[in-house]
C-alpha cells in the first residue's frame, strides 16, 4: 500500500505538563486520500497537525512523509490554518501573499506570475489579485490562503478547521471548492474539523481521536459515491446512517472519558 | 462583525476622512488664533525685553530664515549656514540610531542569551538621560559634526532597540507558524514577515526616537558648536538679541513639527494595512 503520511506512535507532551497531550497516535494516509480528523475539543488536533507538518517536534514516535521522517516544515506539505486573518500577511496583496514563498524559492518571475495566476484562478479569485486581505470577505481570504498553499504544489494539503471562521453559505462553498481542488489535483488532504456533517460529506475516511493522552479511538470508512453534492449526498439514507454513527461514536467517547475523569 | 460589514465601515470611514481636514482646522484654529492674539496684546501692553510681540518675532523670523532670493527657494543664507547643518546632523544621527537600533533589537530577540546578557545594559542606556553624556561624546568624537551625530544616534537608539526586540518577541505565533510552513528563506522570513509583524512596535520606538533626536541636536548645539540653530540661539542670547533668540526657537518648533509630520505621513503609508482595518472596527 502506498502511504503518503505515516503517523507512528506519535506522542507529544508540553514542557512541564503532567501528562502527554498526544499519547500514542498511529494512522496512515494513502496517496490521494481525503482523510478527516475529528475529536473532542482539547484532544490536541492542532498539535497533531503541527507535528505532521514539521512545525512542532514530537516528544515520541515519528511522522513519515513519503517514507522520510519529517523534522522541519517540508515543501511536500501545504497548510491552511483556521484563522486566515492571522495566517495571511495583511501588508501584502492577495497575489503577493501567494508569490512570497515562490519568490523565496528562487523561481523565475514568469513562472511565479503563471503559478500565482493559476492558483488564484483555481480558487475563483481571478481579478482580485491586487486586493489586500482586509479588503476581502472571510471566505475570500481563506481562498487566498488555499491558493498560497496550492501554488507551492504540495503533495499533501493539511487543513486545520479551515471553514470554522466563516458563515454557513460560505462554508459549503468552501467545502465544494476544496473537494474540486482535491479531485482535480490528486493532492492528498488531511482535514481537521469539529463538524460531523462536514467530516462525512468530505472524506474517504474519518479518524476519530480520543481525549488526552490522545490516541486514535476509531476510524470510519466513508463509502459515499463521488462526486458529492451538498443537497443530494446529504439527502441520502447512507449519509444519515454515517452521520448518526459518527455522532454516536463521539458521544460514547465523551461519556467514557467523563467516567474516567 | 463580518468582514463584509467591515468593508462597508472602511468605505464610510474613508468618506468621512476626506471631508474631515476642514473640520479639524475649524476646531483647532480658534484656540491658536486666540493664543496668538493674547500673546500679541500682552506683549504690547506690558512691554518687557524678554517677551516681544508675536508679530515682531514673525517678522524677524522671516528676515532671519526666509529672506533669500528665489534661486535659494527664498531661504536665507543664514538658513543654509545654520539650519541646514542642524537638519543634516539630525537626519544622519537619527537614521544611524534607527538602523543600529533595529539591528541590535533583532539580535536581542533572536539570540535569547545575548538578549539576557545585554538587558541590564539596555536598561541602563534607557534610563540614562542622554544629555548627560554630551561631554563624553565630545571628548571621544570632538566638537565637529561626528560628535553630534554620535550623540543623537546614542539618544535615538534605545527606544528602537526596545521596540524592535519587543515586537519580534511578541509576534503572533499563528502568523509565525504560517510563515514557517511556507518554507521561506531566512532572509525572506526576516525581512518580509518578521519585521512587518513587529513593525507596530518598531514604529512606536522610532516615533519616540524622533522626538529624542530633535531634543538632543539642540542640546548639543547649545553646548558646543560654531554653526546650527542652537548656536544661533545662544549667540543671539549672548548679544542680548531677544528677537533673534525667539526667531531661532520658532524655527526649532517648526523643525519639530515638520519631523513629526513627516513621520506620521510615512507611518500612515507604511502601516496602512494595520491602520485601515483598525479604524474600520471603531
Amino acid at each position: 500500500m502506498n502511504y503518503v503520511i505515516e503517523v507512528q506512535h506519535l506522542a507529544f507532551r508540553y514542557p512541564n505538563a503532567p501528562q502527554d497531550t498526544l499519547g500514542d497516535i498511529d494512522f496512515a494516509v494513502r496517496q490521494g486520500e481525503f482523510v478527516s480528523v475529528v475529536g473532542p475539543s482539547g484532544a490536541g488536533k492542532t498539535t497533531l497537525l503541527n507535528c505532521i507538518s514539521g512545525l512542532t517536534r514530537p516528544t515520541g514516535g515519528a511522522v513519515l512523509v513519503e517514507g522520510e521522517a519529517i523534522t522541519a516544515p517540508s515543501s511536500k506539505i501545504g497548510i491552511v490554518f483556521q484563522d486566515y486573518s492571522r495566517s495571511l500577511f495583511p501588508w501584502l496583496t492577495a497575489e503577493k501573499n501567494v508569490a512570497l514563498p515562490l519568490r523565496s524559492r528562487g523561481l523565475g518571475a514568469e513562472e511565479i506570475a503563471a503559478r500565482v495566476a493559476e492558483a488564484l484562478a483555481s480558487v475563483g479569485l481571478a481579478g482580485q489579485e491586487k486586493k489586500y486581505p482586509w479588503e476581502m470577505s472571510g471566505g475570500m481570504q481563506q481562498r487566498v490562503a488555499i491558493a498560497r498553499a496550492l501554488a507551492l504544489e504540495p503533495h499533501v494539503l493539511i487543513m486545520d478547521e479551515p471553514m470554522a471562521s466563516v458563515d454557513a453559505q460560505t462554508r459549503s462553498d468552501l467545502e465544494d471548492l476544496v473537494l474540486k481542488i482535491w479531485a482535480e489535483r490528486g493532492v492528498t488532504v488531511i482535514l481537521v474539523t469539529h463538524d460531523i456533517d462536514e467530516a462525512v460529506y468530505m472524506s474517504d475516511r474519518i479518524v476519530i481521536l480520543s481525549t488526552p493522552p490522545t490516541a486514535v479511538y476509531h476510524t470510519m470508512e466513508i463509502d459515499l459515491s463521488r462526486p458529492r453534492h451538498q443537497l443530494q449526498t446529504k439527502d441520502t439514507a447512507e449519509f444519515g446512517h454515517l452521520r448518526a454513527r459518527l455522532f454516536t461514536e463521539i458521544r460514547e467517547l465523551r461519556e467514557r472519558s467523563a467516567l474516567n475523569a | 462583525m463580518t468582514t463584509q460589514t467591515q468593508l462597508i465601515a472602511t468605505q464610510a470611514k474613508q468618506k468621512k476622512k476626506r471631508s474631515s481636514p476642514l473640520g479639524k482646522v475649524a476646531i483647532r484654529l480658534p484656540a491658536l488664533v486666540i493664543a496668538i492674539l493674547l500673546w500679541q496684546l500682552a506683549a504690547t501692553a506690558f512691554s518687557t525685553p524678554f517677551f516681544p510681540p508675536f508679530f515682531s518675532i514673525v517678522a524677524r523670523f522671516q528676515e532671519d530664515w526666509l529672506s533669500g532670493p528665489a534661486t535659494q527657494l527664498f531661504l536665507s543664507d543664514a538658513f543654509y549656514t545654520n539650519a541646514l547643518p542642524t537638519i543634516g546632523r539630525l537626519a544622519i544621527g537619527w537614521i544611524l540610531g534607527a538602523l543600529l537600533g533595529v539591528t541590535i533589537g533583532s539580535l536581542i530577540a533572536y539570540l535569547p542569551r545575548l538578549g539576557a546578557a545585554l538587558e541590564p545594559l539596555v536598561r541602563f542606556g534607557m534610563s540614562l538621560p542622554t544629555p548627560a553624556l554630551l561631554p563624553l561624546a565630545i571628548a571621544f568624537f570632538g566638537l565637529d559634526a561626528g560628535g553630534k551625530i554620535f550623540f543623537i544616534a546614542l539618544g535615538a537608539i534605545w527606544p528602537v532597540i526596545v521596540g524592535t526586540a519587543a515586537g519580534l518577541r511578541g509576534a503572533d505565533p499563528v502568523a509565525v507558524s504560517s510563515a514557517r510552513s511556507l518554507n521561506l528563506s531566512p532572509a525572506t522570513l526576516f525581512l518580509r514577515v518578521r519585521i512587518p509583524l513587529a513593525s507596530p512596535q518598531i514604529m512606536a520606538g522610532l516615533r519616540v526616537s524622533v522626538n529624542a533626536a530633535v531634543l538632543l541636536i539642540i542640546v548639543a548645539e547649545l553646548y558646543a558648536t560654531t554653526t546650527g540653530i542652537g548656536f544661533m540661539i545662544v549667540s543671539a542670547q549672548r548679544n542680548f538679541d531677544v528677537l533673534g533668540t525667539w526667531s531661532g526657537v520658532f524655527l526649532l518648533a517648526l523643525l519639530g513639527i515638520v519631523c513629526n509630520g513627516l513621520f506620521v505621513l510615512v507611518e500612515r503609508r507604511v502601516m496602512r494595512w494595520q491602520i485601515i482595518p483598525r479604524e474600520a472596527q471603531k
